[in-house]
């Protein structure tokens, strides 16, 4: 069905890694995956089958990749052409519909190709019935969820009947639940007999549909494994080749043992006197009667990593933006802890055992309070970088007045203070770069450094590890770490279990807007962790 | 600019073609003052604005045509008892306020009517009929598609300089505009560009026509209103 | 992809861009409308506030055809589906306009694409132009009660003399636009490789 012979694609600019002389053949009806560090050319060989490449991204293409007899590069039509064989599935549901409704969103590429409108329906139908997704016809997409706007794109591309369908990167963005339907979906496909090809970084919830794994390193094919033997991988081999768990039990394995250190700091459940006390948190929507967030009380240990889990929509982002106090209409206070953390050298510690008298009388926050008492770092981190340069996004975040009023707060002092923290965090060479020039790790880590310079006790993330391979994900589990360790209070929201038992100390699981389990990553913690977020996919 | 999400099924059905033609009918009328003061002019614009608040009333919308009822009620009853008395400055600024809203309202009422009762994709296949080309319908396209989008991270960034401090009215007006608009820019590029990939790969421009599922083609209410239309602009050429 | 006209992207961009210049306006015209008599400044914010996705328009395709596209665009929204007929002809007037300045310039000559930005913000004429142009008879009858000198000033809403000053003020809300543009261009954009 797809034939690569001797395919090399460079892009124009040097923004991304090419593909250097690819040769195989991928069957018809097969389902192949592409696997690799970020950056090793998966993506760009989703792209020479569907054509972006060379007709959406510049570049200089030899050899020839054919597509059902079709050459993608010479074929007459260019783009559209090769569309009518390739269905194309991206990482961001967010920016890939085109319509506002969902019914519109099926029709939208058998509209393009100009069938009757009859005919149109009738696919839209069938393809509905086939998704089990009739209840989401003619909802508007935008009040959808990211898994069920992933659905929509699956279908849409369904509905014009291609015969071989490109996945890249389709659950970076996707919970359990929605990563189950995903599955289900590429389960329909291939018994449908469509050719599937997915590049992809989370690799448990695929077990059992890969018929072959391309391993690429630095846009080179560098190994062909059978889906057996992706699935026989041992620990490490397949931490050598540097991916993510192939199945889903190996989540729980591997983590804990990377990570066993934490269980001993720390009990089965959080200890009242060193934890920050959520109380009466709620937020309810206008004109609704029930709040849709209702956490009575909860604990989240001072100086650790607690991670916010739970399926998408289940209040994580609300009781995080309650938290950080954004919405006017979040009730609730945050009590600071009676004693400071334990093992911690945090800047407004007593030393532990003089409780008698605490530096801070705990005096609970209300919502303004801690707007300037907790620093959240966005998912969408584009969204808060706003200067010209690295140093002055630290620079903005950093409080013009030190609270401690000891230090020297003139413009040098500051600056010193702020390149300091971007040595910390590895981006001391580019403390001059446009913060937008720089990549998606680095882009995070500025946000970071942001937050530091802040010198806020509480630092929130939001879905940090959206699409990130298994290096990166490490990277950023460690940069949680390090800040836990220097005294700060970590909570981050995910729902991807291998992030949450390589960061976090514990978790806060929430469920329909209330909380249904605070506990630490003790062994049998992280296995009830592991077996909560996979469960779906396993089953 | 919020149009209907959900397709108007009751009797009333027009083609957005003809919603149109009758908005533009409105608007001439009522809002560029066609046919000056001639009576028959006054006529027709009484009738069109009667016919407005029906639509408007019939389509589902009673409580928002009471609004616009009440409002163009009180700008008269204004005009009738209180400019007569008021001179200076305030005269002139009530009766500039006053002016705008009689004039405006009317097409203000047909226009509202035509975007609650039409989908986007309805007026999108409604423009493709009348030979629009792509270079209009797919930005337009594009344009109801993203406002909700670009709404969504205008309230991120705003969020993100709550949390820095940094308030509207707390710095320069200058770096007000700046970090807001530099982070909206560079955001809408990249959903930009990830679009347009995911619409060239659906075939987008594959052919200059599309074919499309809404269900639009007029009936004997589009004829019926068409020659309404039609007799308004008749009646300024009889000699009257 | 071909760069010797528009094509599907680039249409797609003109939507998004627009949209960035829509709610930019929009906000424009509510702090105009903010003060007493704002409407005046309408167009002089809309020109400073328009003038980045204006330029982005100009500088992403460099295509005669993208800003005029906008200016129809705006002729659909503003004007056909509120029934403002001034607005359709001011708005595809200076879109054509502007697109054919820029075009002399090959979009590079900084000049021209400021007068361009200049020329493009006069669209928003259109709005107004009813209440220059119509004579509402009614109303001015029932002002005219008052006293006789006003009969005499208020044959129309607003007076006369102030339409070159709205054009004037248009104008150079638009330069002002596309210099503040060219400022964030080079400040943000070109150095983040947008551009």
């Amino acid at each position: 069905m797809i034939h690569f012979d001797q395919v090399t694609f460079e892009y124009a600019g040097d923004a991304h890694t090419g593909v250097y002389d690819l040769n195989g053949e991928i069957k018809s009806g097969e389902t192949l995956l592409l696997c690799g560090d970020s950056g090793c050319g998966k993506t760009t060989v989703t792209r020479l089958i569907n054509g972006l490449a060379p007709h959406y991204f510049d570049g200089t293409l030899t050899g020839h990749v054919a597509v059902a007899g079709l050459d993608t590069a010479s074929a007459p039509g260019g783009l559209a052409a090769i569309a009518r064989h390739v269905g194309s599935v991206f990482q961001n549901p967010k920016s890939q519909f085109f319509t506002l409704d969902v019914t519109g969103e099926l029709a939208f590429a058998c509209e393009n190709f100009q069938m009757p409108p009859d005919e149109i329906r009738t696919r839209i139908a069938s393809v509905a019935a086939d998704f089990h997704m009739e209840d989401l016809l003619d909802r508007p997409i935008t009040n959808l969820s990211g898994g069920q706007k992933q659905k929509v794109a699956c279908a849409s591309v369904s509905t014009a009947g291609p015969d071989v369908l490109v996945l890249d990167e389709p659950s970076s963005n996707l919970d359990a639940r929605a990563i189950a339907d995903l599955r289900a979906i590429i389960a329909l496909w291939k018994r449908q007999g469509k050719t599937v090809v997915i590049a992809e970084h989370r690799l448990y919830w695929l077990d059992g549909l890969i018929d072959r794994a391309w391993y690429l390193r630095h846009g080179r094919l560098e190994r062909e494994m059978t889906g057996d033997e992706l699935r026989g991988l041992s620990d490490a081999e397949r931490r050598e080749l540097g991916l993510r768990p192939v199945r889903a039990e190996q989540i729980v394995g591997t983590v804990s043992a990377a990570d066993s250190a934490a269980d001993s700091a720390f009990g089965s459940a959080p200890e009242t006197a060193r934890s920050y006390a959520v109380d009466h948190f709620s937020y309810t929507y206008r004109r609704a009667k029930q709040p849709t967030l209702d956490v009575p009380h909860a604990l989240l240990p001072a100086g650790r990593v607690t991670a916010v889990t739970g399926f998408n929509g289940a209040g994580k982002s609300t009781f995080v933006r309650c938290l950080q106090g954004l919405d006017r209409r979040c009730k609730g206070t945050l009590a600071p802890p009676a004693m400071p953390p334990s093992g911690a050298a945090s800047a407004t510690a007593a030393t532990p055992g003089t409780d008698a008298k605490p530096v801070k009388p705990a005096k609970p926050l209300d919502r303004k309070a801690r707007l300037n008492a907790c620093f959240t770092v966005l998912q969408d981190v584009n969204c808060e970088l706003f200067t010209e340069s690295v140093l002055d996004e630290v620079l903005l975040a950093m409080p013009e007045r030190d609270g401690s009023g000891d230090e020297p707060t003139g413009p040098a002092a500051r600056e010193t203070k702020a390149r300091s923290i971007l040595a910390d965090l590895d981006l001391a060479e580019v403390a001059d770069r446009h913060p937008l020039s720089l990549s998606g790790g680095q882009k995070q880590r500025v946000a970071i450094a942001a937050a530091l310079a802040s010198g806020r006790d509480i630092v929130i993330f939001d879905e940090p590890t959206s699409g990130l391979d298994m290096r990166h994900m490490r990277e950023v589990a460690g940069l949680l770490r390090s800040l836990a360790a220097s005294g700060r209070t970590v909570v981050v929201v995910t729902h991807d279990p291998e992030f949450a038992l390589a960061a976090a100390d514990g978790v806060l699981a929430i469920d329909r807007g209330r909380v249904t389990g605070s506990y630490a990553f003790d062994a049998a913690g992280a296995r009830r962790l592991a077996a909560f977020l996979t469960a779906k996919v396993t089953a | 600019m919020n149009f209907s999400t959900a397709s108007y099924r009751g009797i009333l059905r027009f083609d957005p073609r003809t919603k149109i033609l009758f908005t533009l009918t409105v608007g001439a009328f009522c809002l560029t003052m066609l046919g000056g003061s001639a009576p028959a002019a006054s006529a027709v614009r009484g009738a069109l604005t009667v016919v407005s608040f029906l639509l408007l009333a019939v389509s589902g919308r009673p409580r928002a045509a009471l609004v616009f009822l009440v409002w163009l009620g009180v700008a008269y009853a204004a005009a009738e008892w209180l400019l007569p008395h008021v001179g200076g400055f305030l005269g002139w600024f009530i009766y500039a306020t006053l002016g705008m809203t009689t004039q405006t309202l009317p097409s203000a009422i047909a226009s509202y009517w035509l975007l609650f009762t039409t989908t986007a994709g309805e007026l999108i296949a409604a423009l493709q009929r009348a030979r629009v080309p792509q270079a209009v319908t797919i930005p337009l396209a594009v344009m109801f598609r993203f406002f909700p989008t670009v709404v969504g991270e205008a309230r991120q960034i705003n969020d993100a300089m709550r949390m820095r401090g940094v308030h509207l009215g707390g710095g320069k007006a200058s770096e007000m505009f700046e970090y807001r608009v530099v982070p909206m820019v560079t955001n809408s590029v990249k959903i930009a560009d990830e679009l347009s990939q995911a619409a060239l790969t659906r075939g987008l421009g594959a052919a200059p026509t599309r074919t499309s599922i809404a269900r639009i083609g007029f009936g004997w209410q589009d004829w019926l209103l068409a020659a309404g239309c039609a007799a308004c602009f008749a009646a300024l050429a009889l000699p009257w | 992809m071909s760069n010797d006209k528009l094509n599907t992207r680039d249409y797609i961009y003109i939507g998004v861009y627009t949209v960035l210049y829509f709610v930019l306006i929009c906000v424009a015209a509510m702090i105009a409308n903010l003060i007493p008599g704002g409407q005046l400044f309408m167009g002089l914010a809309c020109g400073i506030l328009g003038g980045v996705p204006y330029m982005l328009v100009l500088m992403k395709s460099r295509h005669f055809g993208a800003v005029t596209i906008v200016g129809v665009l705006l002729a659909l929204i503003m004007g056909v589906i509120h029934g403002n007929w001034y607005t359709i002809v001011t708005a595809i007037v200076a879109g054509v306009a502007a697109d054919l300045i820029a075009r002399a310039g090959g979009y590079r000559k900084l000049a021209l694409n400021v007068l361009s930005a200049g020329v493009f913000n006069l669209w928003n004429l259109g709005l107004f132009l009813p209440f220059y142009i119509g004579r509402n008879d009614y109303l001015a009858a029932q002002a005219a009660k008052k006293g006789a000198e006003w009969a005499e000033n208020m044959a129309n809403l607003f007076p006369t003399w102030m339409l070159p000053v709205i054009v004037v003020m248009g104008v150079v809300g638009g330069f002002a636009g596309a210099w503040i543009a060219k400022v964030l261009m080079k400040k943000h954009f070109q150095r983040a490789g947008l551009v």
